[in-house]
């Protein structure tokens, strides 16, 4: 029997050429979820009788020569902030426990155009907020590579359901570098889109002017296929870009020669884990070798980015996450005995300890006597990185850098450290601050067997031409996936 | 590293009225020294010559954005109230607005059934 298709791309064609079928296919993700996620626990909620019902009828299309989209069959996780009608939703928070959405989100609803069979909602660091899906409210999910290590967040689900081989794609949502940073921990192709293309309609808001929803999927031709699936217009996203255009098959097949890259070195120059450096060497090295010419190039200081970075989202966050009140939806204090209590003390009890931190920080940084010191500030210098970086891209194709300062960490390493955890950050914050695409890929391994990835930021519509160096780099090989079920798990400083 | 920026208890308590959050009292310590620390991690913007900068609120700079005002459907009322703790005739129903709790009541607002 054939071996199961790993990508996308193997398991369209397998299903048209009827060497595969669909409801087996659905059988055997599910099999492995029920067999494996109680080691990874990617998932917050699995749906397999919707999954299962759902493939039977796409087959039954197929058996009569139709063909309902470009990812029919394909089973996808979608992390567990993007609504989908009647599924539970918790953005991985107690305080939406029980919460079933009214409606579907745009992009869900057009992966399911596209033929996709959503097979459960993904585990996430609650609302967003964090890089190591260590705060979910739930339990936290692990690194497939190494399950004594974090899969990254705040999508680490979405990534652990796919370096997991339970799915061929996955949607996460991208603040800061929430879909990246987990795509390098776990050898993943992922995008962050430009700000406006892809709908936040049906996306749980944290930081409204940051936020988008970024398709994951271990190659670049998959990424560009899902997240053609799911971009364009929508007039319910006020945000929505109007022109947005699919990623053409002849962006992704161009060739690498005549590309210039820019690096910025004195961001590297101190801080970066040895295995990071030395694999990014050799990927600059690789994208020489095959014609891409590499200059330095210079970029405002990371630290301020991550420090406006940290000002704005939070202040949005204050605000978006002032409706989780008890009184409509969720978790609801029932012994609070008048309206202000019920609010303190659902929203006391409701939330975890890094979400109240940033919505007290947010609250903090738009109060009377703070606001111009820190918000306008803030505001101001993300006006002068997205400056700096157009400087930077009238002379150069994309940048690249490192994703993250180091591969995955161990759980609990910096638990205890709310700044540590900030600064995985470090090198994604600037393109949610700019709006500009950004796509992290996988580059090699390090010497303890984890990913190690590298980001390429390019100017605004440039998702085809970074996914198509992407794809030049990797030759369309996505990276093995690790054995979960023979991998030991040691007694630790985790919260499970 | 410099010392972090001091936070008061009292600097947290009005944080936590305006956003509304009730923290237990080992919370409150614990945040002091999360928020200093980070607070004072944000100093690095004070430095920073902005110049005349125009803020940049959001990417996108889309003119408008607002739909023509003319009737569609929005979703069902009942749709909206399914996922209710408690409603009432098509209320959503909460504890006293207006009234406030009695001096003797307990200062977390806990400890009757909620009003309806």
């Amino acid at each position: 029997m054939a071996a199961p298709p790993t990508t996308i791309e193997d398991f369209t064609s397998a299903i048209r050429s009827r060497g595969l079928e669909i409801p087996q296919a659905i059988d055997s993700s599910l099999r492995r979820i029920s067999k494996q996620d109680k080691r990874i626990r990617a998932f917050l909620h699995v749906m397999p009788e919707y999954a299962q019902a759902r493939a039977e009828e796409l087959q039954k299309r197929v058996d009569v020569g139709e063909w309902p989209g470009p990812l029919t069959g394909v089973p996808v996780a979608i992390k567990d902030n993007i609504l989908c009608r009647d599924v539970p939703a918790t953005a991985g928070s107690r305080i939406l426990e029980g919460f079933r959405p009214i409606y579907t989100a745009t992009a869900v609803s057009r992966l399911l155009d596209a033929g996709a069979i959503p097979i459960g909602k993904a585990n996430m660091d609650e609302f967003g907020m964090g890089s190591s899906n260590e705060f979910s409210a739930f339990y936290p999910a692990r690194n497939p590579y190494d399950l004594n290590c974090v899969p990254g967040g705040s999508s680490g689900g979405s990534a652990a359901a796919l370096a997991g081989g339970f799915v061929l794609g996955a949607l996460g949502s991208d603040t800061g570098g929430s879909v990246r940073q987990p795509a390098a921990f776990c050898g993943l192709v992922a995008l962050k889109p430009q700000y406006g293309s892809v709908s936040r309609y049906g996306l749980i808001a944290f930081g409204s002017s940051l936020d988008q929803i970024g398709p994951m999927a271990r190659t670049a031709r998959d990424c560009a296929v899902l997240y053609n699936a799911v971009c364009g217009h929508d007039p319910r996203d006020s945000n929505s870009l109007p022109n947005t255009a699919p990623i053409r098959v002849e962006q992704i097949d161009a060739g690498v020669r005549n590309t210039r890259l820019g690096i910025p070195s004195v961001w590297l120059r101190d801080g970066l884990d040895p295995d990071v450096r030395s694999s990014f060497k050799e990927c600059c090295e690789r994208f020489r070798s095959i014609g891409a010419e590499i200059v330095d190039v210079e970029l405002p200081n990371p630290q301020l980015s991550v420090s406006a970075y940290y000002i704005l989202a939070n202040a949005e966050a204050s605000s978006n996450l002032a409706r989780y009140d008890g009184v409509r939806y969720g978790l609801r204090d029932s012994e609070s005995i008048d309206i202000r209590a019920l609010y303190r003390n659902t929203r006391g009890r409701g939330f975890g300890p890094e979400v109240k931190r940033r919505i007290l920080l947010g609250t903090h940084v738009l109060s009377a006597g703070y606001y111009e010191a820190y918000y306008q500030k803030a505001l101001m210098v993300r006006r002068q990185v997205r400056q700096a970086f157009d400087d930077v891209f009238a002379s150069v194709d994309a940048i690249l850098m490192p994703t993250t300062p180091t591969p995955a960490f161990r759980l609990g390493e910096k638990l205890d450290d709310p700044l540590s955890m900030y600064l995985c950050d470090l090198f994604t914050t600037a393109a949610n601050l700019t709006g500009y695409p950004a796509a992290s890929f996988p580059i090699g391994l390090s010497g303890n067997g984890l990913p190690v990835g590298a980001q390429l930021c390019g100017p605004a519509y440039s998702e085809g031409t970074l996914l198509g160096l992407v794809h030049r780099f990797t030759q369309g090989v996505p990276l093995p996936l690790p054995d979960i079920a023979n991998a030991p798990v040691e007694e630790g400083k985790s919260r499970d | 590293m410099s010392n972090p920026t001091p936070i008061t208890p009292e600097q947290i308590e009005y944080l936590c009225r305006l956003a509304a959050i009730q923290l237990a009292p080992e919370e409150v310590s614990k945040l002091k020294g999360d928020l200093g620390r980070i607070l004072e991690y944000m100093k690095l913007l004070e430095d920073v010559d902005t110049g005349g900068a125009e803020p940049l609120v959001q990417p996108a700079q889309l003119a408008g954005g607002l739909r023509e005002d003319v009737p569609g459907t929005g979703s069902d009322p009942a749709d909206a109230l399914r996922g209710a703790p408690k409603s009432c005739d098509g209320y959503f129903a909460v504890p006293p607005v207006v009234k406030r709790a009695p001096k003797s009541a307990p200062a977390d607002g806990r400890g009757g059934q909620a009003g309806s």
